[in-house]
């Protein structure tokens, strides 16, 4: 049994994928798990306080990304080399988001009881 | 030279040969079949949000019915364009979509015997409830 899970988003803003983890991350609070958001790749650019608008889907997260951070307490962490990568490393994150580095995220995906890499 | 063979004895010809483990003929998945084991039980939880344009349903189909087999609990939910192969699973296995995904991209809702239409929470009580979690997208 799953007691705390990590979701993994590492899709493109252009796509449903990412958001689906997002929603994923906010709905599984609710069947009581202990969940942890973290945005690597392109869904990194999530974690921006700025999101860039690329899409109906990355337009619209805002909401369930404070949701997630306010009222379900889960946290939302963003990855540093994936940032970089995108050459988006000096902007500054949304509320609630936390950088992490890449050996972290390794860390917290193998210490949670289950991974969902969406 | 055929070799001669001593007076009174027959040629001896060797009857054996090579037979592959898996002839042509024969599907992988006849060849491979699970080793049951009588221990733990697992739930396992599929979840997947692949399209119809992708072979993850085959694969979650044949892991549904290996789990079945071997004595596992599988159950499966779709999300994302994965709601396009509630009939292609249902019947062989539990299977939950997620409503909001199927209104999303359908108009005219059909309902599939076998498939219960649900939201993410009910993703989240079945992460809860799972032993193993394997995620196809």
């Amino acid at each position: 049994m799953a007691d705390d899970i990590v979701v993994l988003a590492r899709s493109r803003l252009s796509g449903e994928r990412a958001a689906l983890a997002v929603r994923v991350a906010l709905a599984l609070p609710l069947g009581g798990i202990s969940t942890r958001l973290i945005l690597v790749d392109s869904a990194s650019a999530l974690g921006l306080e700025a999101v860039p608008d690329l899409s109906l889907w990355s337009g619209g997260l805002d909401r369930e990304l404070e949701a997630l951070v306010t009222e379900e307490g889960a946290a939302v962490l963003v990855e540093q080399e994936s940032l970089e990568e995108l050459g988006l490393a000096g902007r500054p994150l949304r509320a609630g988001a936390a950088l992490v580095g890449r050996d972290q995220v390794a860390a917290f995906c193998g210490a949670a009881g289950s991974c969902l890499v969406l | 030279m055929a070799p001669s063979a001593p007076p009174g004895r027959p040629v001896q010809r060797a009857s054996w040969q090579w037979k592959p483990p898996c002839s042509p003929t024969v599907g992988y998945a006849a060849c491979s079949q699970p080793r049951i084991t009588s221990e733990a039980q697992l739930n396992f939880l599929f979840l997947l949000t692949a399209g119809p344009r992708s072979e993850s349903v085959h694969t979650v189909a044949a892991l549904v019915r290996a789990a079945g087999q071997a004595g596992h609990h599988a159950e499966v939910f779709l999300a994302g364009d994965g709601v396009a192969h509630a009939a292609t699973l249902a019947g062989a296995v539990p299977v939950t979509l997620c409503d909001a995904d199927l209104r999303w991209r359908q108009t005219d809702l059909v309902e599939v015997p076998g498939v219960r239409r649900g939201s993410l929470r009910d993703l989240a009580i079945r992460c809860r409830d799972a032993d193993r979690i394997l995620v196809f997208r």
